[in-house]
């Protein structure tokens, strides 16, 4: 067979290289091409992750054995030999960004999966890539050169096999600069200034929250041919919100990520919740934050155990406080001003007041505090609520006590911040039916008196906003919407209120009791997509679930249509016309096509649903990648 | 400010110690996968007191007591003289109370004055007797001394009531001697304690009644004077709810079937396919039920029904019933403010689920004037009359009623009721042989008062008399009395 000159251009060489041209005959493969033009550049080097790269055909020529007829290469073919793993920046949920080297060249669905097992995330399935929103940038950032988080000197070899080594995969042990890496993953972010969160990017209304679904990279093909280069900025997200086995002992980083993420979709309203779920998300970032900074890295150890060691703790507690000094019994004891709701017009009196047990009593003055009191109050079950301003020094308790009558509202004022903070932990505590000598009386009133020190910084200058744990401004922990409604100062009293509900979870019972509640909010796990009904006229909205598709009307602003999963006979699509079709039981016929995303993201959207709901306990380990490429890749999977 | 002025008297030091030590045997206990049983510690905690003899009022509990066992496979063992004859004591006790339980109700009656009906044993007592607080057991015990006395015993029996009845105060382990109502207008009288579930109790009235268990029996509280009615979940420790009765309550509790108890499971597509009309969800097959349990209860969050619609509000203290859109949702009822939309960000908060129990009402057209008669309202559970905290809503119909009552309990109890929908599933298919099923049952607290019967002793013990009321032996088939 006659022999002819094929060019190719090697990267290595520098992009001003000119082309290595060898001498090749048609039945030569593609393997001993490789060979050929290796020996030729005369560098020695590892190169078995470097392939070659059909630049007219957008195609990767990955068969060795095939040969160049069977390609169909001729003299005239434009060939790149390069490297298939290249170094992106990926953005996180977490807001940081990463750099490191991710497969250019199988699809997509295989780079993210060789991306989670570098970074330690299980189910890959549920992640994707998509392509940034560009950031308007002013010229004054562009200075400021944003941290990244180098992971591109792990040897793509050592993360095949993930090995635990104090805590952490092994290869992020080797350097205390990898380490660090680690901790970005694993450990919560702080709450992001106010400003921070007023500069992103806020969907307005439904139609806004479809554009950002546009932008998912296709699983089935490979990144090269999606048009991305070298160093290019991607996104990694959790795509399909159907989070299967999740297990803080193993998910440490997917937690965490999640969270991240979901965090972020509250605070830049992604996904609605009402005032008081918002309040109590911001809660949960406050006590968050709080607890990753005292307690980090006790994600993985045994919550049993965790329960037993704290009820010795308050055991111990507990007889300290009976045998050693009887004096702990009662714990406090004060003047305390008090005013039952009836009296409104009366004010304050001063009375001498006791605490005991989940009890208080008072009485007219301290010398009298051995009788008989004036009136006891068990506070087990009632309803504990701040009413405080640090600036004008009113510290106020509200109790709503429960009685067969109905609920009796009483108010105590405290004299000054420790006082209050002290009596506000011991109701709040017999509020839940425990005494002061429970173990956490000291922790809740450190908290509360944070929270009180929160007030006083936000009333002087709202610029230094987290300087220190002990200073978060209230509005780095909601959205923008609450920033305009209220002043710091005035959320951290509601803020406050939800927070005693949640005080006592640890780091791992916050983070899913955040997702649990961002999980049961009714838009939860939408992602949308602008349609047009065939037979309609104007746009549409399809929010894609993970058991279902619904259909809003923009112009009723409401769900007119949904239909679930497991009622669908099957769908189709036509590449041609870029339009979906979908039967269901029952005769049910829909056909749409897709405005502000490839139809392709759509059908994959879909199917992907449907590959979450296959999986099962058993099958958990292995993920049935066929499967979901028959079920997503349309006629690419062909 | 902070002053410390409470001294615990020192002749309670010893004692207290003691306690100390069996707290730490508990927890070690739990620990060796070996659990000490609780009722041994007690009585042995009882040996101790009777030692001590005097100032029993300053014991401020013993932290082993609050412990709850998770096995009773704890058989009493004698190490000391003194414990066994303690034990027999509490048996004896135990005894006593049951025959006090069935003889005394007439006794009872001059105590809770506000229940009439003299004679027959169709009469409806007041339903709880709280059995520590003397002025209920008081006069009951005295009826009893006469017969005590029989007994070779230095203290007359009654004292020893007396006694141990403070001490169970002491023990803060709460008991509560009940009288649940059957819909016949039978009745059942039973003893549970603070650690007991209504789970629990179904148990022993499964037992008691040997009615067929299926998971629609509920154990209901019903209050006469706001003619509502609410049945308890079965994770609930019964005791507290019941503890919330105010001293003179016409309250009850009834043991009936309601078939809308686990609805949300059995037909899930009601709640959860709402918004189609009953032609479409009639007719669903299991395989779709499932799918729909599992997509709404498997997961790590529990899916409340997205409910939504116009109910009516009985304004604070005002007669009237106002019309207003009520959405539902995990974290509370909201409604739509005039003039605002249905998005998240408008909707204002009416009631969160946390302090708040849900109940049912009968006769409200008539009793409130409301439009309809299919009113429920929300409150929290100590309140037991008219107040302007209770939150009264009406709805259109007996379906949206349904609807609203069921989707509440789920956003209130979440996986808490499915893992008692579970274990009901397990009970009701257990429970076919009842024998086995009983010994299998019987629950932790229970062994202390049960497991001595074997013994001989209790019974060639002529104080123990002959017609106990069937929980507090194994009851054969038919020897089961009403009170």
């Amino acid at each position: 067979m006659a022999a002819w000159d094929l060019s190719v251009t090697v990267e290595d060489l520098g992009s001003d290289a000119p082309p290595v041209t060898i001498s090749v005959a048609s039945d030569l493969h593609v393997g001993g091409v490789i060979v050929k033009l290796v020996e030729k550049t005369q560098i020695k080097r590892d190169w078995s992750d470097h392939a070659l790269w059909w630049e007219q055909k957008q195609q990767w020529l990955l068969r060795t054995a095939w040969t160049l007829e069977k390609y169909g290469i001729h003299a005239d073919a434009r060939l790149v030999f390069m490297p298939q793993h290249k170094p992106i920046k990926l953005g996180l949920p977490n807001g940081k960004t990463l750099q490191l080297k991710a497969c250019f060249s199988n699809p997509v669905f295989q780079t993210v999966m060789g991306i989670c097992r570098m970074l330690n995330i299980r189910h890959p399935e549920e992640l994707s890539l998509l392509r940034p929103v560009e950031e308007k940038k002013k010229k004054k950032d562009k200075d400021l050169a944003e941290e990244i988080y180098d992971l591109t000197e792990v040897p793509l070899s050592s993360v095949s096999r993930p090995c635990l080594y104090n805590g952490m995969p092994a290869h992020f042990a080797d350097s205390e600069q990898m380490e660090d890496v680690y901790k970005m993953l694993s450990i919560t972010q702080p709450p992001p200034a106010p400003e921070v969160i007023a500069k992103q990017y806020r969907p307005a209304s439904v139609v806004d929250k479809a554009h950002i679904n546009g932008r998912w990279l296709d699983s089935s093909r490979c990144l090269k041919k999606q048009g991305i280069q070298e160093n290019d900025r991607l996104w990694l997200r959790f795509k399909y919100y159907a989070f299967y086995d999740m297990d803080p002992k193993y998910d440490v980083v997917r937690l965490t990520q999640l969270y991240e993420q979901a965090r972020w979709a509250i605070l830049l309203e992604d996904v609605d919740c009402t005032e008081e779920e918002m309040m109590l998300f911001g809660a949960l970032q406050y006590h968050i934050n709080k607890v990753s900074l005292t307690e980090p890295q006790t994600l993985s150890s045994s919550a049993a155990l965790d329960d037993l060691e704290s009820a010795l703790m308050s055991l111990e507690v507990k007889m300290e406080g009976e045998s050693s000094s009887a004096s702990e019994m009662i714990l406090s004891s004060g003047i305390v001003h008090f005013r039952p709701k009836r009296l409104t017009l009366k004010g304050y009196k001063q009375y001498w007041f006791k605490f005991q047990d989940t009890s208080i009593s008072y009485f007219k003055s301290k010398e009298e505090s051995i009788g008989e009191p004036i009136q006891q109050i068990n506070l087990k079950g009632c309803e504990v609520a701040p009413d405080v301003n640090v600036t004008a020094q009113k510290f106020l308790i509200r109790l709503l006590i429960p009685a067969p009558e109905g609920m009796n509202e009483v108010y105590l004022r405290c004299e000054n911040e420790q006082q209050y903070a002290q009596w506000m932990a011991g109701c709040r505590l017999a509020s839940k039916g425990k005494s002061l000598a429970d173990s956490s009386f000291q922790s809740e009133i450190q908290s509360i008196r944070s929270f009180l020190a929160m007030q006083k910084t936000n009333s002087g200058s709202s610029n230094n906003a987290a300087a220190s744990d002990e200073s978060i401004n209230t509005h780095s922990l909601v959205s923008p919407r609450y920033h305009k409604k209220y002043k710091p100062k005035q959320l951290t009293p509601r803020i406050l209120d939800a927070y005693q509900n949640v005080a006592q979870l640890s780091l791992t019972d916050a983070l899913m009791r955040f997702l649990q509640i961002w999980q049961a909010l009714p838009d939860f796990g939408l992602s949308y997509v602008v349609v047009r009904f065939k037979g309609s006229r104007k746009d549409e909205v399809l929010g894609i679930a993970p058991n279902r598709l619904i259909r809003i009307d923009l112009g009723v602003g409401d769900v007119v249509k949904t239909w679930r999963y497991n009622n669908m006979k099957q769908w189709n699509v036509n590449w041609d016309i870029k339009q979906m079709a979908i039967e269901f039981e029952g005769n049910v016929n829909i056909a749409f096509g897709c405005v502000t995303a490839d139809c392709k993201i759509v059908h994959e959207f879909i199917g992907g649903y449907i590959f979450m709901s296959t999986r099962s306990r058993e099958k958990s380990d292995t993920l049935n990648e066929e499967l979901f490429h028959k079920l997503t890749g349309g006629h690419e999977a062909l | 400010m902070w002053t410390c002025g409470y001294v615990i008297k020192v002749t309670c030091g010893p004692f207290i110690s003691h306690t100390h030590s069996v707290a730490i045997r508990c927890v070690k206990g739990r620990r060796g996968k070996k659990m000490d049983d609780i009722d041994a510690m007690f009585s042995h905690l009882l040996g101790e007191m009777d030692h001590l003899s005097q100032s029993l009022a300053q014991a401020a509990g013993s932290p082993g007591v609050d412990e709850t066992p998770q096995e009773s496979s704890f058989s009493i063992g004698f190490n000391n003289p003194n414990e066994s004859l303690d034990e027999l004591e509490d048996h004896e006790l135990d005894a006593l109370m049951a025959d006090l339980e069935s003889k005394a109700t007439e006794q009872e009656f001059s105590t809770h004055n506000d229940t009439s009906s003299p004679a027959g044993n169709q009469t409806s007592p007041p339903a709880i007797y709280q059995e520590c607080e003397p002025v209920v057991t008081f006069p009951v015990v005295s009826t009893q001394s006469s017969r005590a006395v029989k007994m070779n015993e230095p203290q007359t029996k009654a004292d020893k009531i007396k006694v141990a009845l403070e001490k169970l105060k002491e023990a803060k382990v709460k008991k509560l001697i009940i009288k649940v109502l059957m819909s016949d207008s039978s009745s059942k009288t039973l003893m549970v304690d603070e650690r007991q579930t209504v789970g629990d109790v179904l148990d022993k009235l499964f037992e008691k009644t040997h009615c067929e268990s299926s998971i629609d029996w509920s154990l209901c509280e019903i209050n006469p004077e706001l003619q509502i009615e609410r049945a308890f979940e079965d994770h609930e420790c019964l005791v507290e709810p019941l503890s919330a009765w105010s001293r003179h309550s016409d309250n009850k509790l009834y043991f009936l079937s309601t078939p809308q108890k686990y609805m949300m499971f059995t037909e899930p597509q009601i709640f959860y396919m709402w918004k189609k009309k009953k032609s479409g969800t009639g007719d669903m097959n299991s395989q779709a039920k499932e799918l729909l349990i599992k997509e709404n209860f498997g997961g790590s969050t529990t899916i409340v029904p997205n409910l939504e619609g116009m109910l009516y509000l009985k304004e604070d203290g005002k007669k009237v019933w106002k019309p207003r859109y009520f959405m539902l949702r995990a974290s509370g009822i909201y409604y739509v403010p005039k003039g605002k939309t249905k998005s998240s960000t408008d909707l204002a908060c009416f009631v969160r689920f946390d302090k708040v129990s849900i109940y049912t009402s009968s006769s409200y057209r008539q009793k409130y004037r409301a439009p309809t008669d299919f009113c429920f309202l929300l409150k929290h559970p100590c309140i037991q009359k008219e107040s302007p905290y209770i939150k009264f809503l009406c709805c259109e119909d007996k379906h949206t009623l349904l609807l609203w009552v069921n989707s509440i309990r789920i956003a209130k109890y979440g996986a808490d009721l499915y893992k008692n929908y579970q274990a009901a599933l397990k009970r009701a298919s257990t429970v076919q042989t009842p024998y086995s099923a009983a010994n299998k049952d019987k629950s932790n607290s229970h062994t202390s008062l049960e497991s001595p019967y074997p013994g001989p002793s209790a019974h060639s013990n002529e104080s123990v008399p002959t017609e106990l009321p069937p929980d507090f032996i194994p009851s054969p088939p038919s020897g089961h009395e009403c009170l």
